[in-house]
């Protein structure tokens, strides 16, 4: 899934407290001065300050924080050097201890799952998953990545001495042809931002259609996509204020286009004004392709009394199949992940009233130009005693 | 300078958002505004470029038939049987174009002396599934040719079927169309295309095949960094609705190139990045600095800004008491931005003031051309311009920057003795160590030896730089001055340069031990010194020692660490110098930084040696490495 980070780099670079850099996933943090935090690509930004922190168990022990006082700068390197970024994508996802760890708790915890078990791992990247497959006791893993990636996985799997178990085949899964009629297992980890951007979904559902036996299992088998209204002032301003005022000059002009692009970036749970409402439950050893465009309506109840300035959205991804129940969520209210949460802005600051709600519907589809996109549209209303709003807001994940 | 990239998509997104504050106006308006604009542009001709010859045609259909019977080169029969989409066949173009330019067959490879040679070589070809591979790269992505129309021309092909190149565009423009218009509407199923809305926007694209020229110019908006020739006639004060309109369609169609650089590149697109850069406060701070705090240069000047992006230098030359402000941004859409944050700003000099008709209390103008064509748009007297401001730096200074067209503007408007900020450009060097490269992580991934990814990447690295921070605690050698440019005197054929440098390891460790130096790290700093500067000197700093700037550092990893302590280090007698065993005490540099003739790119040649304590020397093979 070597895309992931490379064609999001916008919502990733807007992050201006921390980011990845390039490969090195150097932690620099722009604003929160003197504390250096290095190889984890979980967010404590000065929001989630009271987030669990634990560390990495890997990775580069050295610190590296550059003091800057300058704002995010995403490195160039994501934007020209291909091969680099190339890297560094899987880099950052393998140091996401949250995503990879829960993959190796369920493979390594539900041994019986794989004991003698034919695999297909889905967009196999570094080939990972398949090495823990392999571990685990699978009769044989066939790990597909249509990217030049194939080649470092072969080596990998090579190197760890796995070659007889683990067969690293190089192509789209549209077009490969595998060796076996049928697999047990399908594993896979799709996910995009806000579940569903640079979805691997689609291709996960052909490769279940074409290859997974009727009992067969696929890893992981749901996924949830949650709503939830944040007050975030500081942010807002940060990021779109900003146009108002720069040294001095009004450049509000750029300021409207700015809301359209729902930004990626870790929210604070104390920043949380009302419940979260489950928009979306995929079944993905059920669900058909179509399924992953839909419109959900939503109520959301303020538990206090507050200020909204944007809905978040973030996903929670579960293996119903292991022994016991395991997953993990990309919420605000647990460890960050390199998903982190995507926040919508909203036009208005909604001034709400403890125990009112706010409407709406959310509709989301892929672009019809470029399926990787996704537009979304947010209906809301809100008829509280300090405020009355009804807006259609449109955003474009891109 | 980086930032024109930003800039330009930046821009695409204000344009779009002035749509939507247009369409308080209905959507015929609209169509209507189309219509009359094309009446200008209609009839311009495109001209598209042989891919193997000089010969120019004037449709795509025609070029190809030439291409297929002249030089074997059946272009939609090779699409068809790679099945190549729209990018795909993006790329072939090139793709051939790249090998042409090598004198090379796209086909089989071989290369030939001359282009002469080529064109009798070329040949039918026999297997293309192998072109298929060689087209597997994303450099492709990248317009090989300036204004390259039949990137933006050629057929929509397999994918779209029935719709060719115009309707690839006009669905688009539909959508957009249908996502301009929501703000009444309150269904998703008014952003599908319906019918109606979907008939009126074809007329409008059928109207206005001037989308095929507003796309060669936006490609070229995003390869040449925001050089948009545009029409110059769409002069800044013309009617303001008339020219939102014409930006917009424009605009909507660059919205396909945008995109193949979106889903390959990451995206350039966002409104974020740009506020980056002008948030790198490290760059924006300095210039603001030099400009506002030097009284007596600023005082009345006559101040031309090249490049100008948004326009914040010039904004704060006009702050800072200029005269006259000329700002020259060759993209269109961003001379556009510019202008409205001038106008929004109240610093806008409206150019009809001179008959004294107009209101006017700003002294900035903006003028959309290329420096070198400005004599077209504006007239300039020779030699009358005080102070010339640019941030024209690019990442490793000179990797698409602008440092040529800054001196063309410096010989021909400046006045004899007249300032130039910056006014002095210095590249450094400095060794990096192992915590410089990703290697210490891929050496246990969860209980993986993922090695070889490592080895991988610096075997990339030791071909392409890398564009990243560096930490200073990673340097193992001190800094060295690798070329100092004075660009009040400097010839514009200086540009390219080839220098040596000395480094010597790093003297810090009591153990004197030895350390592997994986490659060198370069940066720059720019000077707005005393020369002009008299009352606030200003350095702008990328080094790996100051806070970081969204140039960051520029990386060329060698093919191999060479070990480095010392000179206390004592060495084994015989031990190659370079290794563990007889480190290297001082690596010698030569290095060649010159613009490739891939436009845009620098080539960057490097041969390094090593000596040992004891005196002895080795060198290793010289290092070619392509910022593209």
């Amino acid at each position: 899934m070597g895309r992931r980070k490379g064609s999001n780099t916008a919502q990733t670079s807007t992050n201006s407290s921390n980011q990845f850099e390039g490969t090195k996933i150097r932690f620099q943090d722009a604003d929160d001065d003197g504390v250096a935090t290095d190889n984890s690509n979980l967010d404590e930004s000065i929001l989630a300050v009271d987030k669990a922190t634990e560390d990495v168990s890997m990775g580069e022990p050295d610190v590296s924080f550059v003091d800057s006082d300058a704002g995010d700068d995403k490195t160039s390197a994501d934007y020209y050097f291909d091969s680099y970024s190339h890297f560094g994508i899987h880099e950052e996802m393998l140091k996401d201890v949250v995503r990879t760890k829960t993959y190796q708790n369920v493979i390594y915890q539900n041994k019986f799952l794989f004991q003698n078990k034919v695999v297909l791992d889905v967009g196999a990247g570094t080939g990972i998953l398949s090495l823990f497959c392999a571990k685990a006791g699978a009769a044989h893993v066939y790990a597909v990545e249509c990217s030049h990636m194939a080649d470092m996985a072969k080596q990998i799997v090579e190197t760890n001495g796995l070659s007889d178990v683990i067969t690293v085949l190089k192509g789209k899964i549209e077009e490969i042809e595998l060796p076996v009629a049928k697999v047990d297992i399908i594993i896979s980890e799709w996910m995009g931002y806000f579940l569903l951007f640079e979805n691997m979904l689609n291709t996960v559902l052909y490769a279940r259609d074409k290859w997974l036996f009727n009992d067969g299992v696929v890893l992981p088998d749901k996924a949830s996509l949650y709503l939830t209204a944040i007050e975030d002032a500081e942010y807002k301003d940060d990021k779109i204020e900003f146009w108002n005022n720069v040294y001095g000059f009004d450049m509000s002009c750029i300021k409207k286009q700015a809301m359209m692009e729902p930004l990626v970036d870790t929210v604070d749970q104390n920043q949380i004004v009302t419940n979260s409402h489950l928009l979306k439950t995929m079944d993905i050893s059920k669900m058909a392709p179509g399924d992953a465009s839909f419109t959900a309506s939503f109520k959301l109840v303020a538990q206090r009394d507050d200020y909204i300035h944007a809905f978040v959205a973030y996903f929670d991804v579960s293996f119903t199949k292991c022994h016991k129940l395991m997953g993990f969520s990309t919420g605000p209210k647990s460890r960050a992940t390199h998903w982190k949460q995507t926040v919508l802005y909203l036009e208005d600051v909604l001034t709400i009233c403890e125990g009112e709600a706010i409407v709406g519907s959310m509709t989301v589809a892929p672009n019809k130009k470029n399926p990787r996109d996704v537009d979304i549209m947010v209906k809301y209303s809100l008829s509280g005693r300090r405020c009355v709003v009804s807006r259609v807001q449109f955003y474009k994940m891109r | 300078m980086s930032k024109n990239l930003m800039e330009t998509e930046e821009t695409n997104r204000l344009t779009r958002q002035e749509e939507e504050e247009d369409d308080e106006d209905s959507r015929e308006a609209w169509t209507e505004e189309e219509n009359e604009e094309d009446g200008d542009e209609n009839d311009e001709d495109l001209e598209f470029l042989c891919l193997f010859c000089d010969f120019k045609y004037s449709s795509c259909d025609a070029l190809f038939d030439h291409c297929r019977l002249t030089h074997f080169f059946d272009f939609n029969g090779i699409r068809k049987d790679l099945g190549l989409d729209f990018y795909g066949s993006f790329k072939l173009i090139n793709y051939v174009r790249s090998q042409v330019a090598d004198n090379r067959c796209w086909s089989c490879g071989v290369c030939c002396q001359s282009k002469q040679d080529l064109q009798s070589h070329l040949h039918p070809s026999v297997n293309t599934k192998d072109v298929k591979l060689l087209l597997d790269d994303d450099k492709y992505l990248n317009p090989f040719m300036r204004e390259d129309s039949l990137l933006y021309s050629f057929d929509g092909g397999e994918e779209d079927e029935d719709e060719c190149n115009t309707s690839f565009e006009k669905e688009e423009i539909v959508k957009d169309f249908g996502s301009v218009c929501i703000d009444d509407d309150d269904t998703a199923e008014e952003t599908e295309l319906n019918g109606e809305t979907y008939n009126k926007d074809k007329k409008t694209v059928m109207a206005c095949p001037n989308g095929h020229l507003s796309l060669a110019s936006s490609s070229k908006i995003i390869t040449e960094n925001g050089m948009d020739y545009g029409e110059n006639a769409r002069s800044v004060e013309s009617d303001p609705k008339d020219k939102q309109s014409r930006v917009c369609i424009a605009d909507v169609v660059e919205k396909d190139i945008k995109k193949i650089n979106d889903s390959y590149f990451g995206s350039y697109s966002s409104f974020g990045i740009h506020r980056d850069m002008i948030s790198d406060k490290i760059r924006t701070d300095a210039y603001r600095q030099a400009l506002l705090k030097n009284h007596s240069l600023l005082n009345g000047a006559v101040v031309m800004d090249v490049g100008c992006g948004t326009g914040i230098l010039s904004l704060f030359a006009a702050q800072a008491g200029a005269s006259r402000v000329i700002s020259i941004e060759a993209s269109e859409k961003m001379a556009t931005v510019a202008t409205q944050i001038a106008k929004d700003n109240g610093l806008w000099r409206s150019k009809t003031d001179s008959e004294g008709n107009k209101s006017c209390t700003g002294v900035i103008e903006v003028v959309n051309c290329m420096v070198e064509d400005l004599d077209k748009s504006i007239q300039i007297q020779p030699h009358s311009v005080d102070i010339l401001v640019s941030e024209w730096m690019g990442y490793c200074l000179l990797y698409e920057s602008m440092l040529s067209s800054v001196l063309f503007a410096r010989d021909r408007w400046l006045k004899p003795g007249g300032a130039i900020l910056p006014d002095t450009a210095t590249i450094f060097v400095a060794g990096f160590g192992k915590g410089g490269t990703s290697l210490p992580f891929w050496e246990n991934v969860y209980g993986f030896n993922m090695s070889y990814i490592g080895k991988e990447v610096v075997e990339d690295a030791a071909k392409f730089p890398i564009v990243d921070i560096i930490n200073h605690h990673d340097l193992v050698t001190n800094a060295a001055v690798l070329q100092s440019f004075d660009l009040a005197t400097m010839k514009p054929d200086e540009v390219d340069f080839t220098a040596t440098a000395e480094l010597e390891a790093k003297n810090d460790t009591l153990d004197h031990k030895a350390t592997a130096c994986f490659g060198l790290v370069l940066w720059f700093e720019t000077g707005f010194t005393s020369r002009f500067c008299k009352e606030m000197p200003t350095v702008l700093s990328t080094s790996p020692y100051t806070p970081k700037t969204h140039w960051s550092q520029t990386i060329l990893t060698f093919r191999e660490p060479i070990s480095v302590a010392s000179s206390k280090f004592t060495a084994e007698g015989s031990a190659a110098v370079g290794t563990d065993a007889c480190p290297a005490s001082k690596i010698l540099l030569r290095i060649s930084i010159a613009h490739a003739t891939q436009h845009r790119c620098i080539d960057i040649s490097l041969e390094t040696a090593g000596v040992g304590s004891d005196g002895r020397k080795r060198s290793w093979p010289a290092q070619m490495f392509n910022l593209t």
